[in-house]
């Protein structure tokens, strides 16, 4: 009994302690393993912690929501459970949908190393060269809402005349991870996910065939509907300012430029046309 | 007069109390049984600590690979993965009670219980938080049961516990026969021979050999003893013979002390024998001049009358008239009597004094003796006109004496009564038995003795201090009474009378 008071009462204390005058949550999905999320992005959101701080005058922590899939990180932004998240396109154009006051605050910069956003994979040793040569073949997507797991993928593949229907069987996965993991060990005999995830498993020695690569899409962060417009602007401007290398060496960018909605064309147009892959 | 000289014993033994080997072997089993206390203490500490140690190094690895597990989905509030984690590592670990997994604002999201975990008390509880990069994303709370522990303990514990009780029992046998060997038992030979040495105080010590293995000291004090006990004896036996000599002293200076005692009361004796002697012949001689200035008196008043008369008859025979001649002769005559009077009373008190009185002792008839003296006094009694009572208790009192003597002591009692009765009065005669004696007790209506003089009207030539001036006697008639009564081994005393005057009594010897 004495145990778990303590217990309480050092929770209450921690809890305590860890207030700050500004509290803002920031959304993610599990694009790949939580962990490396948090890896990714914590220093970031640290450097930015201190420079709101100054820009604001009071302490500010961010906390991280990170949800296991792509759906409660929209409808968290959407319902403004978080005040800022970082999306892929497809889920800014599925989140402005259904929350049109969401803003951009920045795009991520990544121009020098990024070859491209995502691709169509099969194993080195698959025998197949081409994505015609998918048709009745085993096809892992990424999440429903992926833009380089699903929708590019479906895209290129359309574009290919391989649609739904061709394939022998496809599922979505979720992480890109997943996907890589499981057409690696032969689940599936294609995947599609993005190119950091192609190069992690490169590394580890697992050798992939590209069939197809998608062009380079800007990743937005997020602003929820409603959130204080000087928040806002602090946000916008320490990130669009924001030059600690080893934070941005984490995040793998080169830092962060202005955005709007009209970077997000070609990736509403995806998701639009998505509809006839399954025709 | 022999004493018996006690023997007063100097080395105090002691039947009472505990003898060493109880008190060695009660020590021992303290020491046992403390060490088994303190040794099952240390044991469980001991062991209570490591298996601490070794529940709280599984609990904190258990711990580390549960959040390891869940980091993922803790993160990610994967609560269908983390469910799946607890239950599958709640399943794997007997140990575990519960385990929670909770976000970071404390939200629930997995949980796994073990169902007898409601009733457990022993438990406890380890927190994990998850942090990463800095940041808590929750924490994981394992219940850990301490019954098995304490089960284990407790077993482990009892184990242990009994091989050192087992092994501290056979240390202690072992000590206890090696002290019992080396140091009780020649304690208890020198004790034994001490006791015998007590008992048969004189005796001489058994000089039995010590083991080889006893201790140096222990040699030492058995040789000490020995040595002791022999100085002992021949203190016992010296102090034997002072003891005796003391009480030869003592008894020698006893009689000496008994003898002066003696000594000194004899000497008072005879002190007071003397100064009584002396007294006496003090006494004596003035009786003496008085006797002689008393008898010079007494003779030359007498003699002086016949000397006066016969002279005045001489030298006036022939002037004066024949009367006057005869009352000269009368007159003569009288002092002539007197003093033949006086030198009888004289003559028998030198009688009695001398001894050379001698008493014809038979039964006689008091009563009858008693009777005649008062028709011998009558013509003196009808002279003052006094009347005499007579009473005899019985018929007849038969006693041992003179016949002629005890009436002569009688005649003077009636004739003391007589002179100092007045004239019309009355003379008591009581005659009566008394014990073994005969008692006679004149009586009279006199002018009685002053108080302080019944005992000196008994001495020669005393009268009472009331008769001096008018009543004439020899002053000699009481004392002869005194010494004819007395030559009697009889009594004799005077008193106040009840009837006003004198009273005076002689008591002798019934006749058997």
């Amino acid at each position: 009994m004495s145990q778990r008071f303590i217990i309480f009462f050092s929770l209450l204390i921690a809890s305590f302690s860890a207030m700050a005058d500004l509290q803002l949550r920031f959304g993610l999905y599990t694009s790949d393993k939580p962990s490396d999320m948090v890896k990714q992005f914590r220093p970031v959101l640290n450097v930015l912690e201190k420079d709101l701080a100054l820009k604001l005058k009071k302490t500010v922590k961010i906390k991280l929501k990170i949800t296991n899939s792509y759906e409660k990180s929209i409808q968290n932004l959407v319902n403004g459970k978080v005040d800022f998240a970082r999306f892929g396109p497809a889920s800014y154009v599925l989140s402005v949908q259904k929350n049109p006051k969401i803003k951009i605050l920045v795009n991520e910069k990544n121009r020098q190393q990024k070859k491209f956003s995502g691709a169509i994979v099969v194993k080195a040793d698959s025998g197949i060269d081409s994505l015609a040569q998918l048709a009745g073949k085993r096809f892992a997507f990424g999440n429903k809402n992926s833009t380089t797991g699903r929708y590019f993928a479906q895209f290129r593949l359309q574009e290919n005349g391989i649609k739904a229907k061709d394939l022998a069987t496809f599922d979505y996965l979720g992480r890109h991870d997943s996907v890589a993991a499981l057409v690696s060990a032969g689940r599936y005999d294609a995947g599609s996910f993005k190119e950091g995830t192609l190069r992690k498993f490169e590394k580890k020695g697992v050798k992939f065939k590209i069939l197809s690569t998608y062009p380079n899409v800007f990743k937005p962060w997020l602003a929820r509907a409603g959130l204080d417009e000087k928040v806002f602007k602090a946000i916008q401007v320490s990130l669009l300012s924001f030059n600690d290398q080893n934070a941005l060496q984490r995040l793998k960018r080169d830092g962060f430029v202005a955005g709007s909605d009209s970077d997000y064309k070609l990736t509403r147009m995806t998701i639009e046309n998505n509809r006839q892959f399954f025709e | 007069m022999s004493r018996a000289i006690s023997v007063k014993r100097y080395i105090p033994f002691h039947s009472r109390g505990w003898s060493l080997v109880k008190q060695v072997l009660v020590s021992i089993s303290l020491v046992i049984i403390l060490l088994a206390i303190g040794a099952n203490l240390v044991i469980r500490n001991i062991e209570t600590s490591y298996l601490n140690q070794l529940l709280e190094a599984e609990s904190e690895r258990t711990t580390n690979l549960v959040a390891q597990a869940a980091l993922e989905g803790i993160i990610s509030e994967d609560i269908p993965h983390l469910q799946t984690i607890v239950e599958q590592v709640g399943a794997t670990s007997p140990s575990i009670l519960s385990i929670s997994i909770f976000s970071y604002d404390h939200k629930e999201l997995a949980n796994w219980s073990r169902e007898q975990s409601l009733h457990l008390k022993q438990f406890v509880v380890w927190r994990k938080s998850v942090v990463l990069e800095g940041e808590e994303f929750g924490y994981i709370v394992i219940h850990w049961r301490t019954d098995l522990i304490s089960q284990q303990v407790d077993k482990h514990v009892n184990y242990l516990s009994y091989l050192v009780l087992g092994v501290v029992i056979v240390v202690g046998l072992v000590s206890f026969l090696l002290i019992h060997w080396l140091v009780i038992k020649p304690i208890q030979r020198i004790n034994h021979d001490l006791s015998h040495f007590q008992q048969n105080d004189s005796v001489i010590l058994n000089n039995r050999p010590m083991s080889k293995y006893s201790a140096i000291e222990l040699l030492n004090l058995s040789q000490s003893v020995n040595d002791l006990s022999q100085l002992w004896n021949h203190n016992r036996q010296r102090e034997r013979r002072l003891l005796h000599e003391v009480e030869l002293r003592k008894e020698a200076e006893q009689e000496l002390v008994y003898s002066r005692d003696n000594l000194q009361r004899e000497v008072a004796k005879k002190t007071q024998e003397l100064r009584q002697a002396m007294k006496n012949a003090k006494k004596a001689n003035h009786s003496k001049s008085t006797f002689l200035a008393n008898m010079s008196h007494e003779l030359r008043t007498p003699m002086h009358a016949i000397l006066s008369f016969s002279r005045f008859g001489l030298l006036k025979y022939d002037s004066v008239n024949q009367d006057k001649l005869k009352s000269y002769f009368a007159n003569i005559h009288e002092s002539a009597n007197r003093l033949l009077l006086l030198l009888n009373d004289l003559l028998d008190l030198a009688k009695l004094e001398a001894g050379k009185m001698e008493l014809n002792i038979m039964s006689n008839d008091i009563c009858m003796v008693s009777k005649n003296c008062i028709v011998e006094m009558e013509a003196a009694m009808e002279e003052k006109s006094l009347s005499i009572e007579w009473h005899c208790s019985s018929k007849e009192l038969l006693g041992k004496f003179d016949r002629l003597r005890v009436a002569q002591v009688i005649v003077n009692f009636l004739s003391n009564a007589i002179k100092f009765t007045p004239e019309g009065k009355k003379i008591y005669l009581k005659l009566e038995s008394v014990d073994n004696n005969i008692q006679l007790a004149v009586h009279d209506e006199g002018i009685g003795v002053p108080c302080g003089e019944y005992d000196t009207v008994f001495e020669r030539f005393v009268q009472s201090s009331n008769s001096e001036a008018k009543i004439k006697g020899t002053g000699l008639g009481l004392s002869i009474c005194k010494e004819i009564i007395e030559k009697h081994q009889g009594k004799i005393w005077a008193e106040a009378s009840e009837k006003g005057g004198a009273a005076f009594k002689f008591q002798l010897p019934r006749a058997s």
